[in-house]
């Protein structure tokens, strides 16, 4: 594995103290780290592109874990955030986890703790970019479809047969069936089955993203 | 002319005399002048009117006889003046005028003695009365006042002093008590400032105030002030009173012990605002600590030993414990309950300790904290704890202010400045300040903005700088805002 595409954990709290001794105790077991002494240098330095995980301080002067955290979603980076806090009560962890945080810990944290966090995120963050790199894959093929290959995938998603899909077409049972094997093959399914969870994970994407997904043109 | 003894003659002042003495006197004078006249008068009178008596003359003279004057009661007017009388017959008066001169003298000068006399008794016993009436006012000043009087005297170095019986109730009068009596009934400790004291007075002939404690009978002690001053007929005797004060002394104790509480209260609350911040201060050090060992852990089950990075882990364990030390020292010091103390202080240094209290709270409340700390401050005295109490409150007043503003708005300003002869540490704000009709109100106990304020707070603040001998005013901040401004006078001695 590349040195850049191995993840990295990446600490961010403004006692060097901590920031050094997490650095250490991560490093023997075996993860990398960068460490930053406040939201600001992080911000600065980070690549969203990059797998990995952020442990967090909540309680940061200038830019405050919570500010980051709503900075990183405004930006569109899904960085997966433990926080770490010195007097976590139950609201700040509420309003953490809800904006989507992996874990809320207290300090002073065990490395048992935070090393289980650690590994969460990062598993979380690789099954993500896993998953949005196969949902790119997909509506790739999506997109390489035509028309009349959509129509019939809608259709085909209705539960109807290729009796039907001609008729209501207009077109000989020939051409559903020769559409049918072309789409397929454009969208790499082996059997009907994985074509609809194929077709259903579109719907799914669709449901959550912008305007113009392929499922929506297929629809149209 | 004739001059006869009328009674006219007397002078009229004779009633209002003022003394017996003068009046023996003026008598004495009256009959030394009056004596030759009145004794040729009677003489020459008859000599004068004798031509109507037919007497055998003898010579050429009338021959008067005195006695036929009487018989047939002729004037002694009609007998001419060059006629002589015979037969003449003395009056007491002319036979021994002399001596009943000297009799009425002496009666009247007996009178005036007497009279004199009488006038001294009435005075002395009116001078009696008022003066046991004054003393019976004395008494009862004294008993109310529990006040007694005495009297030192140092004769041939035995001191003896004449003072209260030693329960105190009734002043015992008169009462002779050996000085090195009432000595062993004053505290020991109090023992070396009483005789200091009495020393002092009776060498520079002044004044002298001393308290002391005496042990009453019972084995209670009793609060004394004694206050005298040196005698100014006898140097070497003071006089004085003595009160009992063990009352006022109990109330000023337990006033004392009141405002120790109200401090300690009111920073015992103050600290609660502040306890997410310490124990984030505190989880700071435990959180490195704990990695750190962690690591240093995982770092022994490894061949070979990477020894550099662990002794570094070491150094860094033992720099977090120093922190975390002393952020319970800081503490420790805030939350005890101790004796204000009056010592020497940097200004500057209680800022720059106090504000490392409150930086994780204002970190939080996204308040940014600007310093300016004047170079070189003079010392001033107190007690850390409270000045570190004042600072305190001002910062989270100051952080409560500006709650409503944006977060880049919220700057809270601390000053250190040195000003004539004193020190002054300004906090200030970017809120929006206190109208002017409420400034004075501020200070007042009770006095809060917030619904769950106690509104102690800043009566503590002005009470803590009246205490150190300053003051705590309220001001216009440059940028709008308000400016609480503590003066302190400088360490004397600088």
């Amino acid at each position: 594995m590349k040195a850049s595409c191995a993840p990295v954990v990446y600490l961010v709290d403004d006692d060097v103290l901590v920031l050094r001794a997490q650095a250490r105790l991560l490093r023997e077991h075996a993860l990398e780290t960068a460490a930053f002494e406040s939201a600001e240098a992080f911000l600065a330095q980070h690549d969203a592109s990059r797998p990995g995980c952020l442990v967090l301080d909540v309680n940061l002067p200038g830019l405050d874990g919570f500010a980051l955290q709503r900075r990183l979603a405004d930006i569109g980076s899904c960085r997966r955030i433990i926080f770490l806090t010195g007097h976590g009560d139950i609201p700040t962890s509420v309003q953490a986890i809800k904006a989507g945080a992996v874990d809320f810990l207290a300090k002073p944290v065990a490395g048992g703790i935070l090393l289980a966090a650690v590994h969460a995120a990062l598993a979380e963050d690789a099954l993500a970019r896993q998953a949005s790199s196969a949902d790119a894959l997909l509506r790739q093929r999506a997109a390489s479809l035509t028309a009349r290959e959509r129509e019939v995938l809608l259709r085909l998603a209705a539960g109807k047969l290729n009796k039907q899909i001609a008729d209501d077409m207009c077109i000989s049972v020939a051409t559903v069936k020769f559409h049918r094997a072309r789409l397929m093959e454009r969208m790499r399914a082996h059997t009907i089955a994985e074509l609809m969870r194929f077709a259903a994970r579109l719907e799914l994407l669709s449901a959550g993203e912008a305007a113009a997904t392929p499922y929506r043109a297929l629809r149209t | 002319m004739s001059v006869t003894r009328s009674p006219e003659h007397v002078p009229p002042s004779r009633a209002a005399r003022p003394s017996g003495a003068l009046l023996s006197l003026l008598v004495l004078w009256l009959l030394a002048f009056r004596a030759p006249a009145t004794a040729a008068t009677p003489h020459n009178v008859l000599v004068a009117n004798s031509h109507r008596l037919l007497l055998p003359a003898n010579g050429d003279s009338l021959q008067v006889d005195w006695r036929q004057l009487q018989r047939w009661g002729i004037s002694e007017g009609a007998v001419p003046a060059d006629a002589s009388v015979h037969f003449w017959k003395t009056t007491l008066w002319e036979s021994h005028r002399n001596e009943v001169l000297i009799g009425i003298a002496v009666m009247l000068l007996q009178a005036g003695l007497i009279f004199d006399l009488l006038i001294h008794r009435r005075r002395r016993q009116r001078t009696v009365t008022a003066l046991a009436r004054s003393e019976e006012h004395m008494r009862l000043a004294a008993k109310v006042a529990d006040l007694s009087t005495w009297v030192f005297e140092d004769d041939n170095a035995e001191a003896t002093g004449r003072a209260r019986d030693r329960n105190g109730a009734e002043p015992a009068h008169q009462a002779i008590v050996d000085f090195r009596d009432t000595l062993v009934s004053i505290a020991p400790s109090d023992r070396a400032a009483v005789t200091a004291a009495l020393r002092e007075a009776r060498e520079t002939s002044g004044e002298f105030e001393v308290e002391y404690r005496i042990e009453a009978p019972d084995g209670a002690w009793r609060w004394q002030s004694a206050r005298g001053r040196a005698d100014p007929v006898r140097p070497h005797r003071l006089l004085g009173v003595a009160i009992d004060i063990t009352q006022r002394k109990r109330a000023e104790i337990q006033a004392e012990q009141d405002t120790a509480a109200l401090y300690h209260m009111t920073r015992v609350s103050l600290l609660g605002q502040l306890s997410a911040s310490i124990a984030h201060q505190l989880n700071q050090p435990l959180t490195s600590i704990l990695a750190n060992a962690e690591a240093a852990q995982k770092m022994l089950e490894r061949e070979p030993l990477d020894v550099p990075e662990l002794r570094e882990i070491c150094a860094d364990i033992v720099a977090a414990d120093h922190l975390a030390a002393q952020v319970i020292r800081r503490l420790g010091a805030l939350f005890k309950r101790g004796k204000p103390l009056n010592e020497r202080l940097d200004l500057n240094d209680v800022v720059r300790d106090t504000i490392e209290l409150v930086r994780e709270t204002l970190t939080t409340r996204h308040v940014t904290v600007v310093t300016q700390l004047a170079a070189a401050l003079p010392p001033v005295s107190g007690d850390r704890v409270q000045l570190q109490q004042l600072l305190l409150n001002l910062a989270l007043n100051a952080s409560d202010a500006m709650a409503e503003l944006p977060e880049d708005r919220r700057v809270l300003t601390i000053q250190t400045a040195a000003q004539d002869g004193a020190v002054q540490l300004c906090v200030a704000d970017r809120g929006p300040g206190v109208p002017p009709e409420a400034r004075e109100r501020v200070f007042e106990p009770f006095w809060s903005t917030r619904p769950q304020g106690m509104g102690m707070g800043l009566a503590v603040c002005r009470s803590i700088a009246e205490v150190h001998q300053g003051s705590l005013t309220l001001g216009d901040a440059p940028g709008g805002g308000a400016s609480f401004c503590a003066q302190l006078p400088v360490l004397m001695g600088q």
